[in-house]
């Protein structure tokens, strides 16, 4: 019973420079850098701003890449940062986002807390099929899950993961795939 | 009450608001309360003249929040064919009027963070009912309202008490022109364009707006068309087994209702594609004049508005 065509799930696609527009802002995390120095050779003028992760520090490729790039020492600080900008830059921006799915689901609440649209916003996944999953049970909401059954780590109640995709909470629905007859899944 | 029954509404009050322009206050003609509708709705009025059945669209200028009258402005056009003479002629406070219920095809976007409503002339009208709701959200806007000389300007002192330091009044013959450029130019994320007035004003705004990186989700417009004359024709409406005669001055559309035939529609002027017709056959020129299709449905040939286009052919069947 699961509901192709919804439309709240987020859209990914790789980056491509939107040059209808008139300023360019990027984001990315951890191995969402590549992303950057692909769009950055389309590019014209685009501010960059950035965050290492464990095990996937692009830093130095991202610097190498574009001119005004801002490397933020931790997530939350990116996302501070990026509040900062929107709220001073004009209309006629296009908004890129590359990282995974709980970085774009981040990012994406702070574009459309500023009033950005999907016609100016794009999205890359860099760990496309892993999503995050919401237990409708105990709250715990799952990162990287994958495939459409799986245990929920706070509740350890096997998930069905529905395609039903909150906006606000960034994740998908999960919900207790054997509850009739519990053991059979 | 089913969307296509029309509502008997009597005129209350008529305002002569500028040499060409009256503001028509309407109510339900037993006393009862009108359908609600949002910012920007408009309603087909219909007017029996001595000849022919008028049917206009008009926007609503009165508040939202008032159910018990509507308001239309009416430019009177001479040159036109005929239903705004109407209005201004023949039309007495106590006439008796039908109107259909409204319909939204220009409202505001709820979510945005600001709203800049461009107005040209007549254009204002929607966005007198589009005030009242803003002044309700608490959104930031603006109001940039041209028009022709002062003496057109019979609105400004009802919008300035409206719309206070947010109106911003450009008289053309005193050269105040309005730059659609300056205008959207540092605009915050978020902000929405709504634009109604002459046809080069809104391409105008359309323009200036794509130049500035402003995405289309940003902008928005509003025009109703008159159905524009041209050489008679004849069609073929094929499930109802008829055919009609469209004359020179009046549309397919009306032609199709004439000879009793049901054809859906709701703005009569281009916009909502709501009377869309399934053309069958047709062997010489569809000549489109709404602003609905899309190029690629244009160069199908197989898709027409009756309420504003027509046809220059010999044969044309149409699925209706």
């Amino acid at each position: 019973m699961l509901v192709t065509g919804i439309k709240s799930m987020p859209v990914y696609r790789p980056l491509q420079f939107d040059d209808s527009g008139k300023v360019h802002l990027a984001v990315a995390r951890g191995a969402g850098g590549d992303a950057l120095r692909r769009l950055a050779g389309a590019a014209r003028a685009c501010k960059v701003l950035y965050a290492a992760e464990a095990g996937a520090d692009l830093t130095q490729a991202v610097r190498a890449g574009s001119a005004d790039v801002t490397v933020a020492a931790s997530t939350a600080a990116l996302l501070q940062q990026l509040g900062h900008a929107l709220a001073s830059l004009p209309m006629g921006l296009r908004f890129y986002a590359a990282g995974d799915e709980d970085f774009l689901a981040e990012v994406s609440r702070v574009a459309e807390l500023h009033g950005l649209d999907s016609a100016e916003m794009q999205c890359e996944c860099v760990a496309p099929g892993a999503r995050r999953v919401y237990c409708v049970h105990c709250r715990t909401c799952n990162a990287a899950v994958s495939g459409a059954i799986a245990p929920c780590a706070g509740c350890g109640r096997k998930l069905l993961v529905r395609d039903h995709y909150s906006r606000r909470l960034a994740a998908f629905m999960g919900v207790m795939a054997d509850a009739e007859t519990p053991g059979a899944a | 009450m089913k969307p296509q029954e029309s509502i008997p509404v009597r005129v209350t009050r008529i305002e002569a608001v500028t040499p060409l322009v009256k503001r028509f206050t309407l109510c339900h003609a037993d006393g009862e309360d009108l359908p609600a509708f949002s910012g920007g709705s408009h309603i087909v009025v219909e007017m029996q003249g001595e000849d022919r059945l008028h049917r206009n669209p008009y926007s609503l200028m009165s508040s939202p929040w008032e159910t018990c009258q509507y308001q239309i402005g009416v430019r009177r056009v001479d040159e036109g064919r005929g239903g705004s003479r109407f209005m201004h002629e023949q039309v007495k406070e106590g006439s008796l009027l039908r109107v259909r219920a409204p319909v939204n095809l220009f409202p505001l976007l709820k979510t945005r963070r600001k709203h800049i409503l461009i107005a040209g002339g007549i254009g204002i009208t929607p966005f007198f009912s589009q005030l009242a709701e803003l002044q309700r959200l608490g959104t930031p806007y603006e109001l940039h309202y041209a028009v022709r000389s002062q003496e057109h300007a019979g609105f400004a002192a009802e919008l300035l008490r409206l719309a206070g330091e947010r109106l911003h009044l450009y008289v053309e013959d005193a050269g105040q022109p309005l730059h659609f450029a300056k205008v959207l130019a540092g605009q915050p994320l978020g902000t929405d364009v709504y634009v109604c007035g002459p046809a080069g004003m809104i391409e105008a705004v359309r323009q200036a707006a794509r130049a500035a990186g402003w995405p289309d989700s940003h902008v928005h417009w509003e025009q109703f068309l008159a159905p524009p004359a041209g050489a008679p024709f004849e069609a073929v409406l094929a499930r109802s087994g008829i055919t009609v005669q469209v004359g020179a001055e009046t549309s397919l559309l009306e032609a199709i209702e004439a000879a009793g035939v049901k054809a859906s529609y709701l703005c009569r002027g281009g916009a909502c594609g709501q009377c869309e017709l399934e053309v069958l056959e047709h062997d010489g020129e569809l000549v489109h004049h709404d602003h609905y299709l899309s190029i690629e449905e244009r160069a199908s040939g197989r898709k027409l508005m009756p309420c504003v286009s027509r046809a220059n052919c010999q044969r044309l069947v149409l699925a209706i």
